[in-house]
């Protein structure tokens, strides 16, 4: 959303037009929660895939939750809930969207003591506020997703997004163990519960990990938390190629360094987040002063190491802020893809789709998590047309024909209709179709956003 | 399915010799480590392939026959005990490890392959299969897959749903479907964490991809022995409280320990009011530095004595001396009862007081020996099976216990699983809500509950009556 001056413009335009029209359904969510529906422009804000809703709702408690879910499912409007909204363009365009249903009211830390390393809390609380709250305790939430300032835990769980860090710290489903969400029928349900081992009943707070808004109103989770390492050293070693840079991943993963992270660039990518030109592994190590220093001569110990270079912790920092903020969601100008396939195949893969995209005359920034098989890659400021969407077919089935997948979590405005988000298909799909009637039988949350159009 | 037919046509898929019905032969498969309570299935089937298991469901389904999976029958609260399911479809030829990527660090096996082989597949490059239950020797990853259990490992490494990359069901209607995948990040609802601790209610799975993880370059395990379980627990507390994450953190109460010392003679200090087993692993430097914070946590909570395993060979045996506690229990009594429950780790001491408050009330002998850094306690009552009114006060002091977990912030259950045994204590956790949500959940893949019907859920007259507690249980 890098156009935000002419979006107010459409969103002023429009408003004016559609207030007394929206009124109807802003009515309905007015008699439970009062001056909480807003249908000004700020409704633009959380415009899902390129659909803005009718009007936005800011429940300021779980019971305001339930009581909204109830208007929707009796008045059969449609929500898509949401926190701040940094990842509501991924997705299909949901096929009926009367209101956005915003969590960040609900943002209580509700408990967190650092002996457990567990931490409860409301949906609305952003990643930035609660590592901010854990840090005083010298423990985090070691998810480090692009814009932690305002992604709320509610938003991290439903988009299932993480950065570089997933190598060492996994993903939301490896540190979720408890999460309450409203369903549509406005009851409460509760998955998991608040410690850190726990296999009563099923695990249904993995459904909603990466669930996009589909199965319900997250409201509350609880995470296993983690000690902050005592010092975090970054290190860069340039490469002649992504695939060498990726491949180099593979070797420190070989060696006893146990890296926090690799990140492995190309050299568009390591121009645009200001590091170099050249493409270049990215190392972080995190630990003790022995450790980090053990790590580092591990790592120039490997055929080719002796290049590595140390960065000061100020640069490394601003290293790790630009990668972390590498591809962010809800950019309808670029064309961004989540890629992953097997660790080993990766290097090739990241190579072919560079290549592929240079022959066709297209700029492509490729930053991987080298270690876990998953990359991203950004084709920009080219004018979005034939050659971004002829590409992204043809990324979609090399890297299927590897068994990968790959998800556009960016969609240039013009490509939106016409690609496929998830590109997911298989038996396993009608068994998710299911799920969801389960949890939201008559398709009230976020309908036609996920796989399959579900 | 009471006619000759249906017997004919298992035999005719899986070979007559892979047909169990003769009485005696059955009596093996009548109940798993929860012993309490015992009810042979009418028919065993042992497919070799996943094929085969295909077409054993598929010809279930065609008569309407339910039934019931098992692995190696070392589940703790009756998963594969057959209720109102004539059939059970055991995995144990299914044993293949099939392919193993080293490079990608994923291995494909099938269910029935024992979760000792997978890491012994793959130690001699330098990797490892992370969780590891007590019962690994024997227990299958089918039955890991279906409890999403643990072991004394998971405080660093997780559990089994942190390396369960990807299973292929055989659903009851017979239809094969992979869920998940070899790669990360598969698009769609996480279904493989649904299946992942579903208690074979789904259906069977018949293959799965592990993740596997390095194994660590160092470790070290060390042995602290205090005057009390206070002492020892705030020893916990101050271990993680110092920003560690041993890869286990056990403790073991002074009742264990004289049985554990009497069975394998490891050289525990006989005095001490609790002990605590703490390993150590990572790269060479950290591990040492960790060492000698962990000592001086030790020290400060008034440890007597920190020992260190000298060499691999200590290491093995103070390991084994843990995970076979509980063989070493009947040296205490002839008969006791372990309980499986999770408490926020900083809730150790006071749910170890109430346990022991709980013992005294009840005039038993409770002995403790569990997961101190994940606060999975395993409390095993000491009692006499012959002594009916002692039977009666084990069952009391176990739902007491059980219930204490809950009001402290925890769970009746942290990796032996609801099976039989816990459906009644579910509603303590779940509201009628939560339950038919995960009842509507199953019918997804199970609606006519066909596959290890009775499990999990409480009938709808209320709690089940356990008459006794089971009589032994390795963990």
């Amino acid at each position: 959303m890098k156009n935000v001056a002419s979006l107010g413009r459409r969103g002023n335009a429009d408003a004016v037009v559609s207030a007394e029209r929206d009124s109807p359904v802003a009515d309905q969510f007015r008699v439970v929660l009062g001056d909480a529906v807003h249908t000004g422009d700020e409704r633009w804000r959380y415009r899902c895939a390129g659909q803005a809703p009718r009007c936005a709702l800011f429940p300021g408690s779980v019971e305001e939750v339930s009581a909204a879910v109830r208007v929707a499912a009796e008045t059969d409007l449609a929500l898509v809930p949401c926190g701040n909204g940094t990842h509501l363009d991924v997705g299909f365009m949901p096929r009926r969207y009367d209101a956005a249903l915003a969590t960040r009211r609900l943002d209580r830390v509700l408990g967190h003591d650092a002996g457990d390393m567990t931490a409860t809390v409301e949906s609305g609380v952003t990643l930035a506020r609660l590592n901010a709250i854990l840090a005083e305790q010298g423990q985090w939430l070691p998810f480090d997703p692009p814009r932690a300032d305002e992604m709320t835990i509610g938003g991290l769980i439903a988009a299932d997004r993480n950065g570089p860090l997933r190598l060492a710290c996994g993903r939301v489903r490896d540190r979720l163990i408890g999460l309450r969400a409203v369903t549509a029928n406005g009851e409460v349900l509760r998955g998991g519960g608040r410690v850190v081992k726990n296999v009563a009943g099923y695990d249904v707070t993995k459904l909603f990990a990466g669930s996009f808004g589909t199965l319900g109103v997250i409201v509350e989770a609880t995470f296993k938390v983690a000690p902050r390492p005592q010092l975090e050293r970054l290190f860069l070693w340039p490469a002649s190629s992504i695939d060498e840079a990726t491949d180099r991943a593979a070797a420190v993963l070989g060696s006893p360094a146990a890296p926090a992270l690799l990140e492995s660039l190309n050299g568009a990518a390591a121009e645009a987040l200001a590091i170099g030109e050249e493409p270049v592994l990215v190392i972080g190590c995190a630990g003790s002063e022995a450790e980090v220093a053990a790590a580092e001569r591990c790592v120039r110990g490997l055929e080719g190491g002796q290049a590595l270079r140390a960065c000061t912790p100020e640069r490394g920092r601003a290293i790790l802020r630009a990668v972390r903020e590498f591809a962010p969601a809800n950019d309808d100008e670029r064309l961004i893809a989540r890629v992953s396939a097997l660790p080993a195949a990766l290097p090739a893969l990241l190579k072919r789709i560079e290549t592929e995209a240079i022959g066709r005359g297209l700029a492509v920034e490729i930053a991987a998590h080298a270690g876990t098989g998953v990359a991203w890659c950004v084709v920009g400021e080219t004018p979005a047309g034939l050659p971004v969407e002829l590409f992204a077919e043809w990324v979609r089935i090399h890297t299927r024909e590897l068994g990968g997948w790959i998800v556009f979590e960016g969609i240039p405005a013009a490509l939106r209709d016409r690609l496929d988000p998830w590109g997911f298909s298989g038996p396993a799909l009608s068994f998710m179709a299911e799920v969801k009637r389960v949890l939201d039988p008559r398709g009230i949350f976020s309908p036609g956003r996920f796989v399959g159009g579900i | 399915m009471r006619d000759g037919g249906l017997k004919t046509a298992l035999a005719g898929i899986v070979g007559a010799d892979a047909v169990v019905e003769r009485a005696t032969e059955l009596r093996v498969y009548e109940c798993d480590g929860y012993t309490l309570e015992k009810s042979a299935p009418e028919i065993v089937v042992l497919p070799a392939t996943p094929e085969e298991v295909v077409a054993v469901v598929r010809l279930l389904h065609k008569h309407g026959v339910a039934f019931v999976p098992r692995g190696a029958g070392t589940g703790l609260s009756g998963g594969c005990l057959p209720i109102e399911a004539p059939v059970m479809i055991c995995t144990s030829r299914l044993h293949r490890i099939l392919e193993i990527d080293f490079a990608n660090r994923r291995v494909l096996v099938e269910t029935g392959v024992v979760n000792a082989w997978v890491t012994k597949a793959v130690e001699g490059r330098g990797l490892m299969y992370a969780p590891d239950p007590s019962s690994q020797p024997a227990c299958t990853i089918g039955g890991n897959v279906a409890e999403n259990s643990g072991g004394p490992h998971t405080l660093k490494y997780g559990v089994t749903t942190n390396h369960v990359m990807a299973v292929e069901l055989v659903v009851p209607d017979g239809r094969s479907v992979w869920f998940g995948g070899a790669m990360e990040d598969v698009p769609g609802y996480d279904l493989v964490g649904l299946i992942v601790g579903s208690e074979g209610t789904f259906g069977i799975v018949t293959r799965a991809v592990l993740r596997l993880v390095r194994q660590p370059d160092a470790w070290k395990t060390l042995l602290a022995a205090f005057a009390s379980v206070d002492d020892a627990s705030e020893a916990v507390s101050g271990i993680i409280g110092a920003g560690i994450i041993p890869a286990a953190l056990e403790m073991m109460d002074r009742l264990i320990v004289g049985a554990v010392e009497a069975a394998y003679h490891f050289g525990f200090p006989q005095d001490a009011g609790a002990v605590l087993i703490v390993e150590l692993d990572g790269p060479a430097v950290g591990v040492d530095e960790q060492v000698t914070r962990v000592k001086a946590v030790c020290e400060k909570s008034g440890a007597r004595e920190i020992r260190v395993a000298r060499d691999e060979r200590e290491r093995a045996l103070l390991w084994k001396s843990r995970k076979r506690a509980f063989g070493a229990v009947g040296r205490l009594a002839p008969n006791y009862c372990t309980q499986d429950g999770v408490v926020p780790r900083t809730k150790v001491p006071e749910i170890l007081r109430r346990i022991s408050a709980a013992g005294e009330r009840y005039g038993l002998r409770i002995a403790n020996v569990f997961h101190a850094g994940d606060g999975n306690i395993h409390p095993i009552i000491l009692y006499d099976e012959r002594d009916r009114d002692e039977v009666a006060r084990v069952i009391a002091a176990g739902r007491e216990i059980l219930e204490a977990c809950v009001a402290l912030g925890g769970s009746v259950t942290g990796e032996h699983g609801i099976g039989v045994e816990k459906m009644g204590q579910m509603p303590l956790l779940f509201s009628p809500f939560d339950l038919g949500v995960m009842q509507r959940l199953r019918a997804v893949f199970d609606p006519d509950q066909r596959c290890n019907p009775g499990k999990i859920f409480p009938t709808p007259g209320g709690c089940v009556e356990v008459g006794m507690p089971r009589r032994q249980a390795a963990m």
